[in-house]
């Protein structure tokens, strides 16, 4: 299939990208690495007249870590550089091992986190972690910024919470939770290059006394967009895990969660999938919560 | 094991370099002068009347050159054998699959001929539609071709000694129901064409093709041209897998349009082409009755298949015929009946894949044949060696076992994986081991003609050039030949170049499918080889003074005892020079000389081939009972390839068929709906990755098959058709469960393990 016509725009900064986005409206699409849009344009599921391309603003790569500000990654970084960023690997592990864990390495080099975050879709894997993580999104527009909580980001299939002309600059990861872990597991068939039948983010912060300080618990494809099982986290808080409640935190999980049945997988196995992955994911963020310093 | 200089050695792929530095050049790279793209529309409906086509629109977009329907085409119908012609190349008054080719587009850029697509008009009527083959068989339902009751494609029906009293005579008797559905070839070169004609009414096509000559006779026929006015040439073949033998869409619209356009045109399939015609393997259901002594040994079997053809008979009754050959081997069956239907439905059309029709029963087989030792308390290996054919044996159907491996095969993959510490220890641990055998007709007798030929000219400086018709599309019958040719003239590989895939230039070949090519092609070398040898030898003996049968070729020189008389190229000089028989041409034809074609009249009796390869397998399986995913971790494989002419090439087409056998017992399935492809894409439609490929160990047993080319069998099929029933045996061992039906993905294994739980509980 062939990829319909379109205008290539280059702004050189992010005000003029914005302004471009609010001037065109819903003829328009950000262009990051491009790995969702383009095919979505090859099937002509979308066919936008205008491509607003962030690559041609210097300065946008970046994967920084300040003390006061947390974990900042910049909205053309791409998952492979996540996967490979030694301060990733030390301040947020959890996040260069879901990078390793989607596509391929061709794909990782161009995908970006902001734009698996900004295609919204059911199996984004980036999000869960985020979402655990607490994660914020800096939002630029042509008038005022702001830092959305990525919590209330996912309105729909494909559907953000960002209106006209505005654009993610960056992903604020704030510091992790003393004494916590924080683990992704996905499911696939197949052992590389696929999507996730289902995912599970979860991080757990233990107190002194080795109960549960503080959970959450964030899911993909379980549901129309990513989502927090909130249920099974206030199962989980402030009580000291044990097999019994794990089971019962999972069963609330399976519970609160929305799958549907599609050619990939069914509505019930990918529940069942929701109470393996949560229990094991809950068992083995813990054990890293136990193993982490401070 | 035997040694020779060049036979059996690791030589490297002739077509290697050109590949790997990207030099080698696929249909879509070439670009003729005034050349336009061509695009094909295919039909949105499963079964319809067409009340019109409107190509008004199309026709005066800005840059179309040409549009062709099926009223363009002569109304002639294409097929793969004479008994299987049932198909306009473009449809005229109905369409019976979603895909089927309409109409197509000639024009200057692609961008163009896909908007004219978009601009025809096409008016349905649309028909009942049927798409389950049994539902298809009943009274009443929808008819797809007029010719065929009940939707009844083609049947086959063996009847040999006496079942029920087999039955009554056996000790257990179980029977099961076994499916595998519709599975991609999956190769990585779309379909694609060039076409153009010359002023004299000749067309050349350029093709990626395994079966360059039956295109040939297909374009002739369709044209009402001779053959030698069709050229079909093949460039290098990204991949074939079976999906690559017959006629379709992509050479008729080539030809078509270049025709209309007085025009070169070139039409190369999108992945969506190739979901929605690409020939896949043939969906299968498989009813297996077996009858067993206490001891395992096999009384009597009853097979029925219904598989699901689609709307075309194809590559006709081979399939069904297919299934049975995999019934006779590996094992004995004394006394055996065959009930195999074609039949027609509104699913696109099931054609042949790498273990054509023959991978399907295996799973069935080798299933049912866990299920029956573990009923009767056998080891798995154990039944298998009770029931293996032997060297000297002749199955029911008449196929004569000049040689097998298959005992020293199991004997040494049940050694080397370490069966015995590990069958039915692993459970705890999620761990399984399963066994799988498999064997296969090496060229098996399936159409009138299927002779080989090969010419050997000889360059003046004594370079030698190999003619013949074998498409090499990967698996390295250019390399093979080239060995096989060296070690009878006692020259290096590299003396010898080979010239192939054009149908004006080589001799006939039908094609490479079959495990035929390296058998055929290259004894049709070796004849040819020798008549040069004998051109060669026979004068310079006289000029020596010593008898022609004294004189030896090898290192390059002729020796008489221990004495290099000249070398190679000095006899080749000498001859040249010295009289009229200087200009050097030799030829070799082949074809095997004990072979039958099944006897219809006979209950399809026949040697359908001049050998058999076999193979077993073993897989081991790590299996997560709570989500069901399962490791393939390793492969142990032995098998009886004869003798491998390229030890390294024998490697790449055992790895190749595990994983792609892993493919279709763990991960692919064509999901088809009402007749719409579910999973048109590499995402959804999953293909084996590096990452999921198991550890592999794989042996050789020697046999040295006395009609093979220096005693070599098959190698590309007979490993492909025993990996689905080893890691199915293996997943039950790890597990306990059965899944009957492929693929067993990780969804079937928790639903089999909670459906088992509950039946323990009440
Ligand atoms: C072969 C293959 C395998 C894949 N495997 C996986 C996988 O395993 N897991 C997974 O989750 N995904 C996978 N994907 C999907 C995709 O690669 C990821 O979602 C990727 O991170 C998208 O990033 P991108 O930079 O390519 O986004 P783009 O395609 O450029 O953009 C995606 C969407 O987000 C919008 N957008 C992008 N950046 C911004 C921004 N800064 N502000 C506002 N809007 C923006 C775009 O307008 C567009 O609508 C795969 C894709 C392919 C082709």
């Amino acid at each position: 299939m062939r990829l319909p016509s379109f205008e290539y725009l280059e702004p050189k900064t992010i005000r003029e990208a914005c302004k471009l986005l609010a001037k065109y409206g819903p003829e328009a699409r950000v262009l990051a690495g491009g790995t969702d849009l383009l095919p979505k344009m090859k099937s002509k599921e979308i066919t936008p007249r205008y491509l607003i391309a962030l690559k041609s603003i210097e300065g946008l790569d970046y994967i920084d870590y300040q003390p006061g500000k947390g974990l900042r990654i910049g909205a053309l970084a791409t998952l492979e550089s996540v996967r490979n960023s030694p301060v990733v690997k030390e301040r947020c592990p959890v996040l260069g091992e879901t990078a390793s864990l989607m596509a391929s390495t061709q794909v990782r080099n161009l995908a970006t986190v902001a734009g698996n975050i900004c295609n919204a879709v059911p199996s984004a894997d980036m999000a869960p972690p985020l979402m655990v993580l607490g994660a914020k999104l800096r939002v630029s527009s042509p008038g005022k910024g702001r830092l959305a909580p990525i919590q209330d980001f996912f309105q729909g299939p494909g559907q953000t919470a960002l209106g006209a002309g505005e654009i993610v600059t960056e992903i604020v990861v704030p510091n992790p939770l003393p004494k916590s872990g924080s683990v992704y597991l996905k499911h696939t068939v197949r052992q590389a290059m696929d999507l996730a039948l289902l995912g599970a983010a979860t991080m757990v912060a233990l107190d002194g006394k080795g109960a549960c300080k503080d959970v959450r618990i964030a899911l993909a494809t379980a549901a129309p967009t990513p989502i927090r099982a909130l249920r099974a986290e206030e199962v989980l808080r402030g009580k000291v895990i044990d097999d019994a409640l794990l089971a019962e935190a999972s069963a609330a999980a399976v519970e609160e969660a929305r799958p549907r049945s599609s050619v990939r997988a069914s509505e019930s196995y990918r529940r069942k999938l929701v109470g393996v992955l949560v229990s094991r994911g809950i068992a083995q963020a813990m054990s890293r919560a136990r193993a982490a310093g401070r | 094991m035997q040694e020779y200089s060049v036979v059996g050695k690791r030589v490297p792929n002739v077509d290697s370099r050109v590949k790997v530095t990207g030099e080698a050049t696929y249909v879509d790279d070439l670009v003729l002068p005034g050349m336009l793209v061509g695009k094909v529309l295919r039909s949105t409906v499963a079964h319809a009347r067409i009340v019109s086509i409107d190509t008004s629109a199309a026709e005066k977009l800005p840059g179309v050159k040409a549009v062709v329907t099926g009223k363009d085409a002569p109304n002639v119908k294409v097929g793969w054998l004479r008994g299987s012609r049932d198909r306009l190349p473009l449809t005229r008054d109905k369409v019976r699959f979603i895909g089927e080719a309409i109409a197509a587009v000639a024009a200057m850029d692609e961008d163009t001929a896909e908007e004219a697509l978009g601009l025809i008009k096409v008016q349905y009527e649309e028909l009942p539609a049927v798409f389950d083959p049994v539902k298809a068989m009943k009274d009443g339902a929808p008819r797809i071709q007029d010719d065929a009751k009940n939707n009844i494609a083609l049947e086959r029906h063996w009847n040999y000694g006496d079942v029920e009293k087999g039955f009554r005579e056996s000790d257990y008797v179980r029977e099961d129901t076994f499916y595998t559905p519709s599975f991609l070839c999956g190769y990585m070169e779309p379909n694609a064409a060039v076409a153009q004609w010359d002023a004299n009414g000749k067309l050349t096509t350029w093709v990626s093709s395994q079966a360059p000559f039956f295109l040939r006779r297909e374009l002739s026929l369709l044209y009402s041209i001779p053959q030698g006015k069709v050229r079909v040439i093949n460039r290098f073949v990204g991949g074939g897998f079976g999906g690559k033998c017959e006629i379709c869409d992509v050479h008729v619209s080539a030809s078509l349009l270049a025709r209309k356009a007085g025009r070169p045109v070139k039409v190369v399939y999108t992945t969506e082409d190739e979901f929605a015609v690409q020939p896949r393997r043939i969906p299968s259901t498989m009813t297996l009755k077996t009858g067993v002594k206490k001891d395992g040994a096999i009384v009597a079997q009853t097979s029925s298949i219904v598989t699901d053809g689609g709307p075309y008979r194809s590559v006709g009754g081979v399939t069904i015929y297919n299934h049975g050959l995999a019934n006779m081997i590996p094992y004995r069956i004394p006394n055996f009946k065959f009930d195999a239907f074609r039949v027609f439905t509104n699913n696109q059309v099931g054609m042949a894949k790498r273990g054509h029709g023959q991978i399907q029963m295996r799973y069935a087989v080798e299933s049912q044949m866990d299920m029956i030792a573990e009923a009767l308390g056998i080891d798995p290996v154990d039944i298998r060696l009770k029931n293996a054919l032997k060297p000297g044996e002749v199955t029911v159907n008449g196929l004569r076992m000049r040689t097998s491996g298959l005992v020293e095969a199991i004997e040494g993959a049940a050694r080397r994986s370490g069966w015995k510490q590990k069958r039915g220890k692993g459970r705890a641990q999620g761990r399984g081991i399963g066994i799988s055998c498999g064997g296969f007709a090496c060229g098996p007798k399936i159409a009138s003609l299927t002779d080989s030929g090969a010419i050997i000219k000889v360059n003046e400086d004594a370079g030698i050039v190999v003619y013949t018709g074998a498409s090499d599309i990967g698996q390295g019958s250019n390399t093979v030949v080239t060995q096989v040719v060296a070690e009878v003239l006692g020259i290096g590989p590299e003396e010898i170049s080979v010239v192939t895939g054009d149908t004006d230039v080589t001799p006939f070949e039908p094609g490479t499918y079959g495990s035929r090519v390296s058998w055929y092609m290259c004894n049709a070398a070796i004849k040819a080889a020798e008549d040069l040898r004998r051109q060669i030898v026979e004068p310079v003996a006289s000029k020596l003074e010593v008898k022609p049968e004294e004189i030896v070729l090898r290192n390059g020189g002729l020796y008489v005892g221990e004495r290099r008389a000249m070398s190679f190229a000095e006899a080749v000089r000498a001859v040249q020079v010295s009289s009229e028989k200087g200009i050097l041409i030799a030829k070799g034809t082949y074809y095997p000389p004990d072979v039958e074609w099944p006897d219809p009249a006979n209950n399809y009796y026949g040697n359908i081939a001049g050998g058999y390869s076999f193979s077993a397998q073993i897989a081991e399986v790590e299996v997560d009972r709570e989500t069901g995913q399962v490791k393939l971790l390793k492969v142990t494989a032995g098998d009886d390839i004869g003798y491998p002419l390229n030890e390294m090439l024998a490697e790449g087409q055992a790895e190749g068929s595990i994983s792609m056998g892993q493919g279709e017992t763990m991960y692919e399935n064509i999901i088809v709906s009402n007749g719409r492809v579910m999973n048109p894409s590499l995402v959804d439609y999953k293909l084996p990755t590096v990452m999921d490929t198991p550890e592999m160990d794989v042996t050789h047993v020697i046999t040295n098959e006395p009609g093979g080319p220096f005693g070599a069998k098959e190698v590309g099929e007979g490993f492909i058709v025993s990996i689905p029933g080893a890691i199915a045996n293996a997943i039950h061992d790890a597990t306990g469960v059965w899944i009957k039906e492929l693929p067993i993905t990780p969804e079937k294994i928790v639903k089999a393990l909670e459906a088992k739980e509950k039946e323990g509980k009440s």
